[in-house]
C-alpha cells in the first residue's frame, strides 16, 4: 500500500512494529495489541530502541533484549508532558509516580493514543473500543502520518495512476484534442516549410538563372508561385495556430472545470469528521490552486511539450532527407543540449527556492505590518518597520541578481554551443559546397536550408528543458485533489432513506454513548427526554461534552451507543436533508455568507415572502438596526461588504433561524461572544424564537437560562443533575449549585 | 519550609516540601538563555513557583533542575545531511546526526533559522534539529543546504 512506503520514506521509521515483537508480546500478553508506540529515546535522552503496547489487561514494553510487562489495573494515572522536541508519558500507581517513557516528538500521536487506551482501562477495566477505534496497526500509521498529512495533506501514491485517472478527465473531449492534435502536427510541418522554401529559391531559380539554364520570365513566373506559397504557408500556419490554441486551451479549462466542480461537491457531502481532520485554507487552495496547476500541466505540459518533441523529430528527418551527412552534425549534439537544458533547469530551482525565501520573508513583513499599522503609528515604530523592510528588500533583490546572473551566463553559454553547430555545419558544408570534399557536392539551397533549421532548434529545446518542473507540480496536485475525491464520503451522515415527516419535537436519548476516536469517551449513557415545546438548559463545565451532545442532536456524528429518537424514530433512519431542515441552529460564531441581507436571512428559505422575512427580522431584533443602513436590506455583508457588529450578527442569525421556523431549535453559547448589553438585545430576540418548539439552550452564563423549564447538568461526558432551576438550587452541594455561587462571585467581584 | 528539587530513580523532577513529594516540570521562561529563570509547573501545567538565580537552593536541587531543563533543550543533533529532495510538496530530509542517520519531512516553506553560529530546523511533527555552523559541515551538506538559506 502507498501509505506505508510514505511512512518509511518520510520518517525511516518501521511501518508497523516488527512481526516478531509482536508475536512475543502476545504470547506474553495473551490477547492481540490494540494500540502501539515507538520509544526512541532513553532516560538519559540518549537513543533507544522500543515498542510500548497495549494488549487487553497489560501494558508491554519490548527491547531487542527484553521484554517488561506491567498490569493496567496497578495504575492510577498516565500523564503525557512535552518538551520543545520530545515527549513523555508518566504512569503513576497508588503511591505515586511509577515509571516514564521518553521519545522524540514524532511519536506523540502514537503515545497519546497508547495513553487514552490506559486511561479508558483505569477508568474501566473492561472498556472495550467502539467500532471506529483504528486496529493497532492503522492506528499507529495514522498517528505517525497525521502530522505530515497536515502540512502538505497529501498521501503519496504512484505517478502513473494520477496520469491515467488525469486522463479520464480528458476523455469526454477526447474530439477536440484530436483537432487540436492535427492543428498541433499541421503547424509544426508547416514551420518547416519556409526554410526550405528558401533552399528552392536558390536551387531553383536563382542558380539556374545564373547559369542561363533559366530565363528571366520563367524565373520571374517561379518567383511569383514560390512568394504566393510562402504567403499560404504563413496563413495556413498562423490558423491552425489559432485553431491549436483555441481547442486545446479550452480542453485544459474544461478539465478543470470538472474536476473543480466534482471536488467541491464531494467536500459537501463528506461528514464533518473530514472537516475537523484538514485545515480549511487548505482545502480552498486544492478547490482554487491545485486544479489552475493542472491546467498548466495539459495546457502546457501535454500540447506544448509534443509539439516540442513533434517539432525536433519533424526537423531531423527533414534535415536527414536533405542531407544525411549534413543531418547528423546538426542532429548529434541535440542530446547534450538537452541535458544540459535539463541540468541548467535544476540549477535555477535551487536558486529560485533562495529567492522564494527571501521573497516570502518580504511578503510576509508586509502582511504582518499593514493589518497592525495603528500599533505601529501609536508606538512610533514606523520609522523602524520601514528600514526592515528596506533591509528584507534588499536581501530580496540580491538573490534576484543571482538568479539574473545565472541567466545570463547560461544564455551565451548555450548559444555558443548553437553557434558551434552552425560553425560545424559551415566547416563540413563549404568544402562541399566548393566542390572540393570527398563527400560529395552539396547545393547553396540546401547549406542555407540548415543554417535556418539552426535557428528553429532553440525554443523546443527550451520547452523540453522546462518539462520536469511542470509535470511535478501537476501531478503532486492532482494527487491531492484524488486524495479528497478518494476519502469515503462514510457513514457519519448515516444511511437513512426515510424522508422526515413533520415533527412534533419529542426528542430521546436512550443511553447514547460517544467518542471522536474509538477510545476516549466523551459522552457517557447519556439518558434525556425531552418533550415538545420545552426548553432545556444545557449547563457544564467546558468540555463536558454540551456540544457534542447538540451535534449528535443536529446528526452531525453519529453515536456509537445507545440511540436517538424523535417522536420516536431513531433519527439515524431518517434522510439528513429533511430532517435537519426542521432544526434550527444558532451557534457562538454566528456565520453570515458574502451576500446581502436579505440572502443571509432567507438562507435556509429562499422562496420565503418578504413579508415573513420583515417579520422574522423585527422578532430578532434586526429590522431597525437594518433599516438605518443606507442600502437596507440589500446592504451586502460578509468579506469585503459592511461589517456588522458581533451582536449584529447573532441577530442576523436568529431571524434566519426564525424564518426557517424550526420545530427543535438548539442554541449552543449563543450570547456567550457579547457583551452583557448586546446579550439583552439577543436575549429579546431569543425569547421570539424559542416560544413553542423544542430548544436545547446551552449557556455560559446560567442567569440566561432564568426561563429554562428544566436545566440539565452535564459534567465529564455524563449527565449529573436534572431539574428546575429551583430544585437544583436547593440541593447543597449539586454541581449546579456550585456552579452558580460560582458565577454570582464573580460578577460581584466585577460589579455586573 | 525548605524547598529542594529531586532528580528520582524513573526519571522525573520531583518537588520536596517537608514530607511531600510532588512531581514536577521546570520550564526555561527564556528558553534560549542560560541563566533564564524557571516556571516550576505541576502535571496540570500550572505554576507552583518561579526559581531565578537569586532563588536559594542547595546544589543538589539546582543540578536536578538542570537535568530537567536538559530534557527541554533536547533537539537533535545533525552531524551531516545526506540527501534533502523535495518530493510532492514536502521537503525529505536525510541526515547523519550524532545518534545515527534520520530521516524527517518538513513543509517546502520551512527553512532552517540561524541559532548560535549554526542552524535549526523543526520538522513536520515538531521535532527540532540542530545543524551545525557553515564553515563545521562537509561540503556536500554545504551544497545541499545552501538553497535553502537565504
Ligand atoms: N472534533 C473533535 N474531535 C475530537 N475531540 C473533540 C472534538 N470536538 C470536541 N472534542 C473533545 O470532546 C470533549 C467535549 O467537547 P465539547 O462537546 O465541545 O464540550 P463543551 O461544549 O461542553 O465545552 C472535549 O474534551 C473536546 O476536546
Ligand atoms: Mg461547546
Amino acid at each position: 500500500m502507498s501509505t506505508m512506503n510514505s511512512l518509511e520514506e518520510f520518517s525511516g521509521e518501521a511501518a508497523r512494529i516488527p512481526s516478531t515483537l509482536r508475536r512475543e508480546l502476545e504470547a506474553e500478553a495473551g490477547v492481540p495489541l490494540e494500540a502501539y508506540a515507538r520509544l526512541d529515546l532513553d532516560a538519559d535522552l540518549k537513543s533507544y530502541d522500543a515498542w510500548l503496547a497495549v494488549a487487553g489487561p497489560w501494558l508491554l514494553e519490548a527491547r531487542p533484549s527484553s521484554t517488561r510487562k506491567w498490569p493496567l489495573a496497578d495504575f492510577r494515572k498516565a500523564e503525557e508532558s512535552e518538551a520543545p522536541s520530545l515527549v513523555r508519558l508518566l504512569l503513576s500507581d497508588a503511591e505515586g509516580p511509577r515509571i516514564g517513557f521518553r521519545a522524540t516528538k514524532r511519536h506523540r500521536g502514537a503515545l497519546a493514543r497508547v495513553r487514552s487506551l490506559i486511561e479508558a482501562r483505569i477508568e474501566d477495566p473492561r472498556f472495550v473500543p467502539s467500532a471506529k477505534m483504528k486496529d493497532a496497526d492503522a492506528g499507529y500509521r495514522e498517528a505517525l502520518l497525521k502530522p505530515v498529512l497536515e502540512v502538505q495533506s497529501l498521501s503519496k501514491g504512484e505517478r502513473g495512476g494520477v496520469l491515467s485517472r488525469l486522463l479520464k478527465y480528458v476523455k469526454p473531449y477526447r474530439r477536440r484534442l484530436l483537432l487540436g492534435g492535427v492543428a498541433a502536427f499541421g503547424f509544426t510541418g508547416l514551420s518547416l516549410l519556409p526554410s526550405w522554401y528558401t533552399g528552392v529559391l536558390l536551387d531553383r531559380i536563382l542558380k539556374p538563372l545564373q547559369e542561363n539554364r533559366l530565363g528571366i520570365e520563367e524565373a520571374t513566373r517561379f518567383g511569383a508561385w514560390l512568394v504566393g506559397a510562402l504567403a499560404a504557408t504563413f496563413l495556413a500556419r498562423e490558423l491552425l495556430a489559432w485553431l491549436k490554441l483555441v481547442s486545446i486551451a479550452m480542453v485544459g479549462e474544461y478539465v478543470v472545470r470538472d474536476l473543480r466542480r466534482d471536488v467541491y461537491a464531494h467536500l459537501h457531502k463528506l461528514g464533518l469528521a473530514f472537516f475537523s481532520k484538514k485545515p480549511t485554507g487548505g482545502l480552498v487552495s486544492r478547490v482554487t490552486s491545485d486544479t489552475d496547476r493542472i491546467w498548466d500541466f495539459i495546457g502546457y505540459g501535454v500540447v506544448e511539450v509534443s509539439v516540442s518533441c513533434l517539432m525536433l523529430v519533424a526537423m531531423s528527418v527533414m534535415l536527414l532527407c536533405l542531407d544525411w551527412r549534413l543531418g547528423l552534425v546538426m542532429i548529434l549534439p541535440v542530446p547534450f543540449l538537452l541535458y544540459a537544458l535539463f541540468w541548467h533547469s535544476r540549477r535555477m530551482e535551487r536558486l529560485f527556492s533562495r529567492a522564494w525565501r527571501r521573497w516570502s520573508r518580504l511578503t510576509a513583513l508586509v502582511s504582518d505590518a499593514l493589518p497592525g499599522i495603528r500599533v505601529i503609528k501609536a508606538f512610533n515604530r514606523s520609522e523602524h518597520e520601514v528600514a526592515r523592510f528596506g533591509a528584507a528588500n534588499d536581501a530580496a533583490i540580491e538573490e534576484f541578481g543571482r538568479i539574473h546572473d545565472a541567466w545570463t551566463r547560461f544564455w551565451p553559454l548555450l548559444m555558443m554551443s548553437l553557434h558551434l553547430t552552425v560553425l560545424a555545419v559551415w566547416a563540413f558544408g563549404l568544402p562541399r559546397l566548393i566542390g572540393t570534399s570527398p563527400w560529395g557536392t552539396l547545393t547553396p539551397g540546401t547549406f542555407v536550408s540548415f543554417l535556418m533549421y539552426t535557428g528553429l532548434f532553440v525554443q523546443p529545446l527550451e520547452t523540453i528543458g522546462q518539462i520536469s518542473r511542470v509535470m511535478n507540480r501537476a501531478t503532486s496536485s492532482a494527487q491531492r485533489i484524488f486524495e479528497i475525491l478518494d476519502t469515503d464520503v462514510g457513514s457519519d451522515l448515516g444511511t437513512g432513506r426515510r424522508t422526515a415527516p413533520p415533527l412534533q419535537g419529542h426528542i430521546r436519548f436512550e443511553n447514547v454513548s460517544f467518542s471522536y476516536d474509538g477510545i476516549r469517551r466523551v459522552l457517557h449513557g447519556i439518558d434525556l427526554e425531552i418533550r415538545p415545546g420545552e426548553l432545556i438548559g444545557l449547563v457544564g463545565p467546558s468540555g463536558s461534552g454540551k456540544s457534542t451532545l447538540v451535534n449528535l442532536l443536529a446528526r452531525f456524528y453519529e453515536a456509537d451507543a445507545g440511540r436517538i429518537l424523535v417522536d420516536g424514530q431513531p433519527i439515524d433512519e431518517l434522510e439528513v436533508g429533511s430532517y435537519r431542515t426542521q432544526i434550527g441552529m444558532v451557534l457562538q460564531e454566528p456565520y453570515l455568507f458574502h451576500g446581502t441581507l436579505l440572502e443571509n436571512i432567507r438562507y435556509g428559505r429562499p422562496e420565503a415572502p418578504l413579508a415573513e422575512v420583515f417579520a422574522a427580522a423585527k422578532a430578532a431584533r434586526v429590522h431597525d438596526f437594518v433599516m438605518r443602513l443606507p442600502m437596507g436590506y440589500e446592504t451586502v455583508i460578509g468579506e469585503r461588504g459592511h461589517t456588522l457588529s458581533g451582536g449584529e450578527r447573532q441577530r442576523v442569525s436568529i431571524a434566519r433561524a426564525i424564518l426557517q421556523n424550526p420545530r427543535i431549535l438548539i442554541l449552543d453559547e449563543a450570547t456567550s461572544s457579547v457583551d452583557v448589553e448586546t446579550e439583552k438585545a439577543i436575549q429579546d430576540a431569543l425569547n421570539e424564537l424559542v416560544r413553542g418548539r423544542s430548544v436545547v439552550a446551552i449557556a455560559h452564563r446560567l442567569s440566561t437560562l432564568d426561563r429554562a423549564d428544566r436545566l440539565v447538568v452535564l459534567k465529564n461526558g455524563r449527565l449529573v443533575e436534572v431539574g428546575t432551576h429551583r430544585e437544583l438550587l436547593a440541593k447543597e452541594g449539586g454541581e449546579f449549585k456550585k456552579l452558580h455561587d460560582l458565577q454570582r462571585r464573580q460578577a460581584e467581584i466585577v460589579g455586573v | 519550609m525548605d524547598v529542594s528539587y529531586r532528580w528520582n530513580a524513573i526519571g522525573y523532577l520531583e518537588r520536596l516540601v517537608g514530607d511531600e513529594r510532588q512531581t514536577v516540570r521546570a520550564k526555561a521562561c527564556l528558553p534560549g538563555r542560560e541563566d533564564s529563570p524557571l516556571s516550576i509547573r505541576d502535571s496540570k501545567d500550572e505554576e507552583i513557583e518561579l526559581v531565578s538565580a537569586e532563588s536559594t537552593l542547595d546544589p543538589e536541587s539546582r543540578s536536578a533542575l538542570a537535568r530537567d531543563l536538559r530534557e527541554q533543550r533536547f533537539s537533535i543533533r545533525v552531524e551531516r545531511i545526506v540527501e534533502i529532495h523535495p518530493e510532492n510538496d514536502l521537503r525529505i530530509w536525510h541526515v547523519m546526526g550524532l545518534e545515527g542517520p534520520r530521516r524527517f519531512v518538513t513543509a517546502l516553506e520551512e527553512w532552517p533559522l540561524p541559532r548560535g553560529d549554526g542552524y535549526s530546523l523543526r520538522d513536520a511533527w515538531g521535532d527540532l534539529y540542530e545543524i551545525p555552523a557553515w564553515d563545521r559541515l562537509d561540503e556536500r551538506s554545504q551544497k545541499l543546504l545552501w538553497p535553502l538559506l537565504g
